[in-house]
């Protein structure tokens, strides 16, 4: 592969308009670039949610802070065009249905009502024929709950997953990351790619309604079947999984380990782990029923082995034991993992800083991550060959 | 719209991120194959079965299998055998795709790996998801959801203030990896549909999963800043659970802005709040948590967890009710939004299962296209239908059991045994809430509205 012949991609002639507006829209059309699509982010004239969201470097003021050097903004909008418009303004709503005809898809969320001045579903239908609308909203477009406000905290305890995560005796457990954003982005990637794929076959989907609730909502585990199979109602009882122990997470030497056990060799492994072959047998380590229901005598076989060894230890010897443990890196251990470095999954950004890589491989079309974002306004409508009255 | 009509997948995938990939794809129109063996049967045959009843064909009565494996078909292969591997080959060339997620390495060792599959069939494309991926030197570790969202970094940040890490109750890692396969997948579509081109796909769960840690890395990178465990506190926001009135009731309130903030103290009776120096800006409302805390506590504690929702998103507030699972199934807004389809389980009767490609194409959902498929129901058919084999070939096949086997680790008594829930016991540990005697009444309740629903459309089409 030489400098001057790029390496192929799955989407080199699509181009893709983001009205931006958060997280999953962002995402979603950063994976589209990711595959080689064009794509023409239409910002509002301050910067939208992603670009506001830092976080920023040390030393910038709270209230106007650079609104190119956000962390978030650099990851989100890595390779993609921004174009600033006014859409309350009519040669702003002007240029950008112009920059909308020319594209294949649109990617916005149209909970967001007045973001055009045509933002219903058949009007859009008629007035873009050759580009499909995928709209990325919280709740979708219909339903009693269409105009509800929310973002993954609300998402997550709607899906079910709040409410058995955490202790017993204490309230309810969030995640650390927003993770119905992303949920949200993959899904209205996939429809993108959807319409995408049916476009070379005729038939081409005008309007495609994705609600972030819904695509978490369908994440269910056990709840949802445990209640259509048997009547009963699970809560959360130390973010366990129902029916398995342990699938925790426990202290050791140094800190924390995961610990996980649904392999059928799970009793021999954990038996020769701690050095007690004579558990073999015993009903407490074998029979999964039996850990479940005595789990604190489960505990107390494993916790003084646990405590006496760091997670590196206990790594090993699980790897060692082919168990399916894990430790539990922070970022920056991510950053300096010796697994995600021999797999080249960093990549190496403008500044030498590393930048997350592709979440996929395509070996025959490689993903295209990594690429550096575009300042507020740094292209114009006029580039794409949108004009004014158009 | 049936969008992949005529393509046919191969599903050597078993329990939730492989079978997740291939369901989308068969609800979007795919003819999907489960390849199983009695000596391997996907072990989530036997997870949520139905009344918690070991006895008969429990395998068959399975609502986590069926929600993985709706609408697909399934066929017997033993792919230990030589014979087996080498009908798998056959079944290969009349193939789009191959689907797996074993521990990287299984495939090589059955003589499957993707240069094999290659031999045989040029232009197919394999899919390979696993946790760290196929290469590197944790490549081989083996993975289920439940070490992958720590593996992920996600668990250092999940948990309560001054406490350990924790993960989610929920193995969600799984379906988010599974769909980052599934958009892989239908981009190698598109690719070959371009270039004639095959591929081999590769998902790590690990490495789909680090994008949402990017505002953490920046401001790692940036200022040296690691975060942890702060259930559920964000800097700049006001978020909390408050506990309702009722058993174990609470609503979720997440202020995000200045409009949503000031919505918030009128909504839950303290304008005085605005005019409150400790609340003045967002960094002070986040000094000042445990104060707010108190006051919208007060305030929740005399209403239903439903009713305070409603109240504040009245008012714009973000908040929500947080539903246990029995819950989820009777949401209005699902309901409404046709998320659940009615699918059978063999002998026992309909239940409501999740779609789970879920947007809306103009105007129309994406339902599952049928029930999941019993144990190698569908050998002969397919073996008939792709490879042209006639009944003698067949019964011999399954004579030698290369194309049929007992499940004999489901059928023994230790797994009629102890494959049930200890539902006593876990309702006395507080895992389980409570269980509705009544719960099929609700159920056939709702299959009856979903029905009536599938009907009026029929209809109008």
């Amino acid at each position: 592969m030489t400098a001057s012949q790029p390496a192929p991609t799955v989407l080199p002639d699509v181009r893709v308009v983001e009205l931006a507006s958060g997280v999953a829209v962002a995402y979603a059309t950063q994976l589209l670039g990711q595959l080689g699509a064009e794509v023409i982010r239409i910002e509002p004239p301050g910067g939208d949610a992603v670009r506001l969201a830092g976080p920023f470097p040390e030393g910038q003021p709270d209230t106007s802070p650079d609104l190119d050097s956000g962390g978030l903004h650099r990851y989100l909008n890595g390779g993609k065009r921004s174009v600033v418009l006014d859409l309350g303004a009519e040669d702003g709503a002007a240029l950008a249905s112009g920059l909308i005809a020319g594209s294949d898809v649109l990617v916005g969320d149209w909970r967001d009502r007045g973001l055009l001045p045509f933002d219903d579903q058949d009007a859009m239908r008629e007035r873009f024929p050759e580009t499909t609308c995928v709209s990325i909203g919280d709740f979708g477009m219909t339903g009693p709950r269409a105009g509800w406000q929310a973002d993954s905290l609300i998402h997550e305890a709607l899906s079910g997953i709040t409410y058995v995560s955490g202790e017993p005796d204490r309230e309810p457990l969030a995640l650390g990351v927003d993770v119905a954003d992303y949920f949200a982005g993959l899904v209205g990637w996939i429809a993108a790619l959807v319409a995408l794929a049916q476009a070379s076959v005729g038939e081409r989907p005008g309007f495609i309604d994705v609600s972030a609730h819904e695509v978490i909502g369908s994440s269910d585990d056990h709840s949802l079947s445990l209640y259509a199979a048997t009547g009963a109602v699970r809560r959360r009882f130390y973010s366990r999984v129902l029916g398995g122990y342990p699938s925790d997470i426990m202290p050791c030497k140094d800190g924390h380990f995961s610990f996980v056990t649904p392999q059928s060799a799970f009793p021999a492994r954990v038996a020769e782990l701690i050095g007690r072959p004579d558990l073999v047998d015993d009903p407490l380590l074998n029979q999964r029923r039996e850990r479940v229901v005595r789990w604190r005598d489960f505990d107390a076989l494993l916790r003084p082995y646990l405590q006496a060894h760091t997670s590196a230890e206990l790594l090993r010897r699980s790897d060692e034991l082919h168990l399916a443990f894990a430790m539990l890196p922070s970022v920056a251990d991510l950053l300096a993992d010796e697994h995600l470095r021999a797999r080249g999954f960093w990549l190496e950004g403008p500044d030498g800083e590393d930048v997350i890589g592709p979440p996929l491989r395509l070996p025959a079309a490689p993903l295209r991550a990594g690429r550096p974002a575009p300042d507020l306004g740094s292209s114009s409508a006029a580039e794409f060959g949108a004009e004014r009255g158009a | 719209m049936r969008f992949f009509e005529g393509l046919r997948v191969l599903d050597l995938t078993h329990v939730w991120i492989g079978p997740l990939v291939t369901r989308v794809l068969a609800d979007l129109g795919a003819d999907v194959i489960k390849v199983e063996h009695g000596n391997h049967p996907d072990g989530t045959r036997i997870a949520f079965f139905a009344n918690n009843d070991s006895s008969g064909e429990y395998w068959h009565h399975s609502v986590y299998f069926t929600k993985r494996n709706a609408g697909k078909r399934a066929i017997q292969v033993n792919l230990q055998e030589l014979e087996g591997k080498e009908l798998f080959l056959r079944l290969v060339r009349e193939a789009d795709m191959v689907f797996e997620n074993f521990t990287p390495g299984v495939m090589e060792r059955l003589g499957l790996g993707y240069e094999t599959l290659r031999e045989h069939a040029p232009s197919i494309i394999m899919c390979s998801l696993s946790g760290y991926g196929q290469t590197g030197p944790h490549s081989h570790r083996p993975a289920y959801g439940m070490s992958m969202e720590p593996a992920s970094g996600i668990s250092t940040l999940t948990g309560y203030r001054g406490r350990g890490p924790m993960k989610t109750g929920q193995t969600w890692i799984d379906h988010y990896g599974g769909f980052q396969g599934t958009g892989g997948a239908i981009a190698a579509l598109i690719h070959r549909a371009r270039t004639g081109e095959g591929q081999h796909v590769e998902v790590s769960m690990q490495e789909a999963a680090i994008p949402m840690l990017a505002a953490h890395i920046a401001e790692y990178q940036q200022r040296g800043r690691l975060h942890g465990p702060n259930n559920p506190r964000r800097e700049g926001k006001l978020r909390g659970y408050y506990e309702c009135a009722g058993d174990d009731a609470w609503v979720a309130v997440s202020v995000r802005d200045e409009a949503e903030w000031r919505a918030c103290c009128h909504a839950v009776g303290h304008p005085e709040w605005l005019e409150d120096p400790r609340f003045a800006t967002a960094a002070d409302r986040y000094e000042h948590h445990d104060a707010l805390d108190d006051g919208l506590a007060g305030w929740a504690a005399s209403r239903t967890k439903f009713e305070a929702a409603r109240l504040l998103q009245e008012a714009g507030v973000p908040a929500a009710p947080v539903l246990a699972g029995d819950e989820v199934l009777a949401d209005e807004q699902l309901e409404a939004r046709e998320f659940f389809d009615p699918l059978e389980l063999v002998d026992i009767g309909e239940v409501p299962i999740e779609r789970y490609f879920s947007p809306r194409i103009d105007g129309r959902g994406v339902p599952a296209r049928g029930r999941a498929p019993r144990l190698g129901e569908h050998t002969d058919e397919v073996l008939r239908e792709l490879l042209g084999l006639g009944d003698e070939e067949l019964a011999g096949l399954a004579g030698r059991g290369i194309t049929r086997g007992e499940p004999a680790a489901l059928m023994s008594p230790d797994a009629r045994e102890f494959s049930p829930l200890p539902i006593e016991q876990l309702l006395e540990q507080r895992s389980l809430l409570r269980v509705d005697e009544d719960f099929r009444d609700v159920i056939d309740a709702q299959i009856a509205r979903l029905k009536a629903r599938d009907a009026r459309a029929a209809t109008e089409r």
